[in-house]
């Protein structure tokens, strides 16, 4: 079998069977749901929501993805139902990297079969031009230190924010001998039983929005030779942390480790002392839905009161409501947008450096 | 010599214990071929395979030249690869992936035979059975007969005590199977080699043997040599399933102590024939056996003494060649006969038939 | 008959196969081929240009750890099917064809251990042979003073969890080998004087050749394409492999198609050189029909006392196959949260993981049958598909036959997340609504497992002498009847090992249906991978568990079946 193309013949027939499969590619201007959140920005608040409830009523149904888990996905979603039981909604659980390809790959392919996607802000950048602008009033809900997350360009809602930062098993380590900072993990006390993701973007732009990129290079250099753990899978490394298996976490989701102490006694403490990275989700919408009323609805309803309680109640950071375990002082940092440049070249330092270390 | 003692073997099935072999006994003297004889599934092969080691008895006794192959008393089994016996299969199992030659050398290969001396025994073996000029060809490029002289050959190469030929003519065509039997014949002579044969083809087994043993439902029915078998079969079964038979309902009248020639009371009127069992007493329900080619046109005028006749009307003819077989009705009775080739046994014509008392054997009815 | 019917039917076969060969393969493979020439994702104005680059090839090429990750691959895949074969020839020999006792009950076991998910089976792995958390280590640290002895997270971990992985494909295709061999033709070896082992080695195992070069081969090729092993213990082990690499460097939004295609191309490639090896060295395959029209019970030798050993050894390898994984699931499945076995872990066990798990249907029950009703329908389909295709290959004389092989095969080559992707681009541009049903992971999966359950199909298929077919032509019986009544039954044992296998691994099979799956139709393993993500594994336990005992019950239950109702094996 070969795969030479340079005979017309072939190449013809390869073209026909290309144009068969993907049709003419379609023409970029203002859709439907653009038009119709132009005109909303214009009413008043309570004709604007009257407005949207007849629209999704007479629409009638709303295709999701969302990028929680299942089981609190579904939780969300029967909120919602109780609120607006007019709008039917199939949803699809993505993770958020799968969620926006599934989001490209329909609108690419001219198919709109998604209506609104819940995503992590780092993944933006990759379907901005697919999402519609929609500027909503319930963005002043927002507690003031979170206003700074509302996008000026109007092509998300975020919902609310995720932490995550170093922690450790409490019966491995006392509290005296936990580090202290992200400096701290390359001390050779520390070396074999500190645990990574494989390299994530979010991770990566956190560290270097505060480290700067030539402090960030020598940190990888040190943690590469630190014998790193690395090993895919968040909620498996965290679970295999609290069994005994290693110490410390050098990026690992707080809350799902607060709510395993919570339910299950775990062993496990987070480290505040060290910077924090908080990555916001956002809600977005697909500019090309045939329900855009319904869509606006739901997009509107992240913010309400029940949604907001829901989002506290399972330690996702609420963006409204103030933070159930976290300390006043712990320090934040809210992973930027970045360029794709920088992205990569951020990848390329953690894999020389950590991942090919010997 | 092998002996084969008061063999058993029965086989499992999910609802029942099936005997495929019940107390088997029987010798075959060396240089001799013996055949089992009988239809499928009375146990013969069964038999066979306990003899190579392919399966164990479940009882009994296997003796080959003093040497104990399986004693279920001592709980000894010599497993298949020790007995040194060869044996030639049914579906031929030439080894698709060796040629000609290597299918023999493999028999002597690992005996420590040095190599040329497997070489020499090869073309030998293969020499005994024509194909010394196919020695290269791919085993798959034979045709069936010539697969099977190279089963032949494989077997006889390692000189093994005894050779065990499964139904080793069934896959062949009518001519070829006859030539085969010839061929196998001259080299069990030949050689002087000692072998089992196991066919359900009764010319088969009358052409090859020196002594057969018919089998039915895994028991011995009797045996003897291919004369005597045909010529005097003790059993009814035996009379039917070897050649043909004509077989004549009737209770005994009288038996003559010193010949053993029979009176039987017929639908027919009264018959004689030889009592093979020489212990039939008068009153008993016997069949009259009677072989078409024993039966012979009466003179014109039949004598009235005599009363070993049978008139009737000829049915149907057959010119076969070499004789013409006739069918005659004798009131209910339909009765095979066989004349020479220049007969007039044209349809309806009257027939007398006749046939000497010591042609015909008495047997004891079997109780259906 | 009407007039518009072809003179011959085996052309109308071939023309329909071609057709759905040509739907289910080629244009999903015009697709990677394609889009592996384009900077532009599928879709995006310019992808249809006539500009083709090499851009991706060079990108792919030029780069050291392409030729790192290869070597990887190579020794990775080596070594594992090196393993597999080893064990899973001696089980097959010891269960199949040996009267080791036991062996119905052992190879039930065996089978039944595909079912359990492979996440499952590597974190039990984890949790076994880990440093630090390892039961096993601790045993040894306990009883010998040696700390952590084993480390699962190494090349030769990863190369135990997958080779144990394959021993059951090993032995299922190795076992369709032995049925079609004619039993007289080892005896006709023992009768002559040769030992056990002189018959395996000069006769079985050459008689055997195409079927355990098809199995090398498949098994090699699972090796290279294994994802979850390398994924949850190369990593952290420092061993990378082609599927690794391509998931570490596609793993930022937007995907780099045009790498991950070009990747799928060099596999490509490399699977077609191994199956161009595979058909070279199968070539004179009419010297191995030796099938003459009877189903063979395999001949199974009597190995005297040595029957304990082999029974012996069998259980020991099924149990770190089957037992060890299902220990570990069982005890995980009490638990609340994963611990070493301690009091304290057995006082705290409870059933609440099965009570959650089945207590809402939507959650686990409707996954159970949509995967069921999946796995029915693509291992029909399959196993009529390759059955059809090993038949027009192996028993007719139309030109380009081959074609239909190598075609039906290729798939193998293309990662599932790359075939996955290929699907759902395709039916995102295709207006057919199957996106969010199950039937666009039906369409994926007769793509995905076609390969395999045409090697057990063709090895069965090979063994059928031509004349039975002649026979029934002979006696005007006609093509499509022959094949339904003379071929599919004659090739029972593989059509049956196809069939179990596509359909357990629709059962499993993971990334496919991940990226086809909608808030319809959410097959098992969709749910395995939701409660892995979240870290649940006690509950995952608990439905692994779940999934194992009905397969064991379904295996029996077809065995009960089949000797009520079954042909009386003759003698």
């Amino acid at each position: 079998m070969t795969f030479r193309i340079n005979q017309g013949a072939t190449r013809r027939a390869i073209l026909a069977a290309c144009m068969l499969a993907f049709g003419a590619p379609q023409a970029y201007a203002q859709t439907r749901a653009e038009s119709l959140y132009a005109e909303l920005e214009k009413l008043p608040a309570d004709q604007r929501q009257k407005r949207l409830e007849d629209g999704a009523r007479a629409e009638g149904q709303l295709r999701l993805i969302h990028s929680w888990n299942r089981e609190l996905s579904e939780k969300h979603m029967a909120v919602f139902k109780a609120r607006y039981p007019f709008v039917k909604i199939s949803m699809v659980i993505l993770g958020s990297q799968d969620a926006t390809e599934r989001l490209l790959a329909e609108a690419t392919a001219g198919r709109h079969l998604t209506d609104v996607v819940t995503i992590e802000v780092a993944d933006i950048p990759a379907v901005a031009a697919h999402v519609a602008r929609y500027d909503t009033p319930v963005i002043k809900a927002l507690l003031p230190q979170f206003q700074m997350l509302a996008d000026k360009e109007k092509r998300y809602v975020p919902f609310y924010w995720t932490e995550q930062g170093i922690s450790y098993n409490t019966n491995l380590l006392k509290p005296e001998d936990a580090p202290k900072t992200w400096d701290d993990l390359c001390k050779p006390a520390y070396k074999g039983i500190v645990s990574y993701d494989p390299p994530k973007v979010r991770f990566l732009v956190g560290l270097h929005s505060f480290m700067g990129e030539e402090r960030l290079v020598k940190w990888l250099e040190c943690v590469g030779k630190n014998q790193p753990i690395v090993q895919r899978g968040m909620a498996q490394r965290m679970n295999l942390m609290l069994a005994g298996d290693h110490a410390i976490q050098g990026d690992n989701y707080l809350y799902y480790g607060m709510k395993l102490r919570e339910s299950n006694n775990a062993p496990f403490a987070p480290v505040w002392t060290a910077e924090i990275f908080a990555s916001p989700g956002v809600g977005i919408i697909n500019k090309n839905t045939p329900y855009p009323h319904a869509a606006a609805l739901f997009t509107d309803w992240l913010l309400s009161a029940e949604s907001q309680q829901l989002t506290r109640d399972e330690y996702r950071g609420s963006l409204t409501l103030d933070h159930p375990y976290l300390p006043k002082d712990a320090k934040m940092v809210f992973v930027p947008i970045v360029e794709k440049e920088l992205i990569t070249r951020l990848l390329s330092h953690w894999d020389r450096l950590v991942t090919r270390a010997k | 010599m092998l002996t084969v003692e008061a063999i058993r073997k029965s086989f499992k099935t999910k609802s029942e214990t099936v005997a495929a072999v019940a107390d088997v006994s029987f010798n075959v003297d060396t240089g001799r071929m013996l055949t089992l004889l009988g239809p499928s599934g009375c146990g013969k092969t069964s038999t066979l395979r306990c003899i190579a080691g392919l399966e164990r008895a479940d009882s009994g006794k296997i003796v080959i030249d003093g040497l104990s192959l399986f004693d279920s008393t001592a709980n000894l089994f010599v497993p298949a690869n020790k007995r040194g016996m060869g044996m030639v299969f049914q579906s031929y199992a030439i080894w698709p992936h060796m040629s000609v030659y290597e299918n023999v050398a493999y028999a002597l290969n690992g005996k420590g035979y040095r190599s040329a001396e497997v070489k020499r025994l090869t073309f030998e073996a293969l020499a005994r059975v024509q194909l010394e000029n196919y020695a290269d060809r791919p085993a798959t490029r034979l045709s069936g007969g010539q697969q099977q002289r190279v089963a032949i050959a494989r077997a006889l190469a390692g000189h093994p005590k005894a050779i065990l030929f499964d139904e080793p003519l069934s896959n062949l065509d009518t001519q070829l199977r006859a030539d085969m039997r010839t061929e196998i014949r001259r080299l069990q002579q030949e050689i002087g080699m000692t072998a089992l044969y196991v066919t359900h083809d009764q010319a088969e087994a009358l052409a090859i043997s020196d002594h057969i043993i018919i089998m039915r439902k895994g028991e011995v029915i009797e045996q003897g040599g291919p004369v005597e078998i045909y010529r005097r079969p003790k059993h009814i079964f035996t009379a039917s399933f070897i050649g043909q038979s004509n077989l004549i309902p009737g209770k005994v009248l009288s038996v003559d102590p010193s010949t053993f020639i029979a009176a039987v009371d017929t639908e027919l009127g009264l018959l004689r024939g030889f009592d093979t069992n020489r212990n039939l007493q008068p009153g008993e329900k016997v069949m009259l056996c009677i072989r078409p080619e024993d039966l012979s046109m009466a003179a014109d005028k039949v004598q009235s003494e005599n009363p070993n006749a049978i008139s009737g009307s000829v049915l149907v003819s057959i010119f076969l060649g070499s004789v013409v077989e006739a069918h005659l009705m004798c009131g209910d009775t339909r009765i095979k006969c066989e004349f020479g080739r220049y007969a007039d046994v044209a349809r309806g014509k009257q027939l007398s038939l006749t046939f000497a008392p010591e042609a015909a054997v008495v047997l004891r009815a079997e109780q259906a | 008959m009407s007039r518009f019917w072809p003179k011959d039917p085996r052309m109308l076969l071939a023309g329909a196969l071609a057709l759905i060969l040509f739907y289910q393969v080629v244009l999903p493979f015009l697709m990677i081929v394609w889009t592996s020439l384009k900077i532009e994702r599928p879709g995006e104005p310019g992808f249809l240009g006539l500009d083709v680059t090499t851009f991706n090839y060079v990108r792919a090429l030029g780069d050291n750890r392409f030729w790192n990750a290869t070597w990887a691959t190579l020794a990775f895949a080596g070594v594992s099917t090196t393993i597999a074969f080893a064990l899973g020839g001696f089980l097959s020999w010891s269960l199949d064809r040996t009267n080791t006792p036991f062996a119905k009950a052992i190879s039930l076991l065996l089978v039944g251990r595909i079912i359990v998910p492979g996440i499952l089976i590597v974190i039990s792995w984890i949790l076994i042979a880990s440093p630090n958390i390892g039961i096993l280590n601790s045993l040894i640290y306990n009883t010998f003073g040696v700390r952590n002895f084993f480390n699962i997270y190494s090349f030769w971990g990863m190369v135990w969890i997958q080779s144990l992985e394959m021993i059951p494909l090993t032995y299922l295709l190795l076992s369709g080998a032995n049925q079609a061999m004619d039993p007289r033709l080892e005896e006709a070896s023992i009768m002559t004087g040769a030992s056990i082992w002189r018959t395996l080695r000069s006769i079985t195992l050459p008689l055997s050749w195409p079927s355990i070069a098809a199995a090398l081969l498949l098994l090699f090729i699972t090796a290279v394409e294994s994802f979850e092993v390398p994924l949850l213990i190369g990593g952290r082990a420092g061993v990378h492999v082609y599927t690794t690499e391509i998931y570490l460097r596609s793993s930022t939004a937007p995907t780099d198609w045009g790498l991950a295609a070009t990747y799928a191309i060099a596999l490509l490639g490399f699977c077609t050189l191994l199956l161009s090896i595979y058909f070279w060295m199968i070539r004179h395959s009419e010297r191995y029909q030796t099938i003459t029209g009877k189903d063979f019970k395999p001949r199974r030798s009597d190995l005297g006392r040595w029957k304990y050993l082999t029974s012996g050894l069998s259980m020991i390898i099924v149990f770190f196959i089957t037992g060890v994984p299902f220990l570990m699931m069982l005890y995980v499945s009490f638990l609340s949260m994963y611990q070493p076995p301690s009091a304290a872990a057995f006082s705290s066990m409870s059933l609440v993981n099965y009570v959650r798990l089945f207590s809402n249907p939507d959650y686990a029950l409707w996954p159970l049958a949509n995967s069921t009703l999946v796995g029915i329908a693509t291992a029909t389909i399959v196993v009529l598909l390759v059955a059809a295709i090993s038949y027009l290959v192996q028993k007719t004389q139309i030109r380009g036959r081959r074609i239909f092989d190598y075609l039906a095969f290729a798939s193998i080559a293309v990662p599932s997340v790359t075939l996955g992707a290929a699907f759902l681009w395709f039916y995102l541009l295709v207006p057919l609504p199957v996106i969010g049903t199950l039937a666009i992971i039906i369409l994926a999966f007769v793509t995905k497992f076609m390969p395999t359950a045409l090697r057990f199909t063709s090895a069965s298929m090979m063994k059928v002498h031509p004349e039975l077919e002649e026979a029934a032509q002979v006696a005007g019986v006609s093509t499509l009847r022959n094949f339904f009544y003379i071929y599919l039954p004659l090739i029972k044992a593989g059509v049956l090992a196809a069939w179990f296998w596509v359909m357990v691994h629709s059962f499993r099979e993971l990334t496919i249906a991940l990226m086809l799956s909608g808030s319809g139709n959410r097959t098992a393993a969709v749910v395995i991978f939701d409660l892995w993500s979240t870290g649940r594994f006690t509950q995952l336990a608990a439905f692994g568990v779940v999934m194992f005992l009905i397969l064991i019950a379904l295996i029996g239950l077809s065995h009960l079946l089949s000797k009520r109702f079954g042909v009386q094996e003759a003698e």
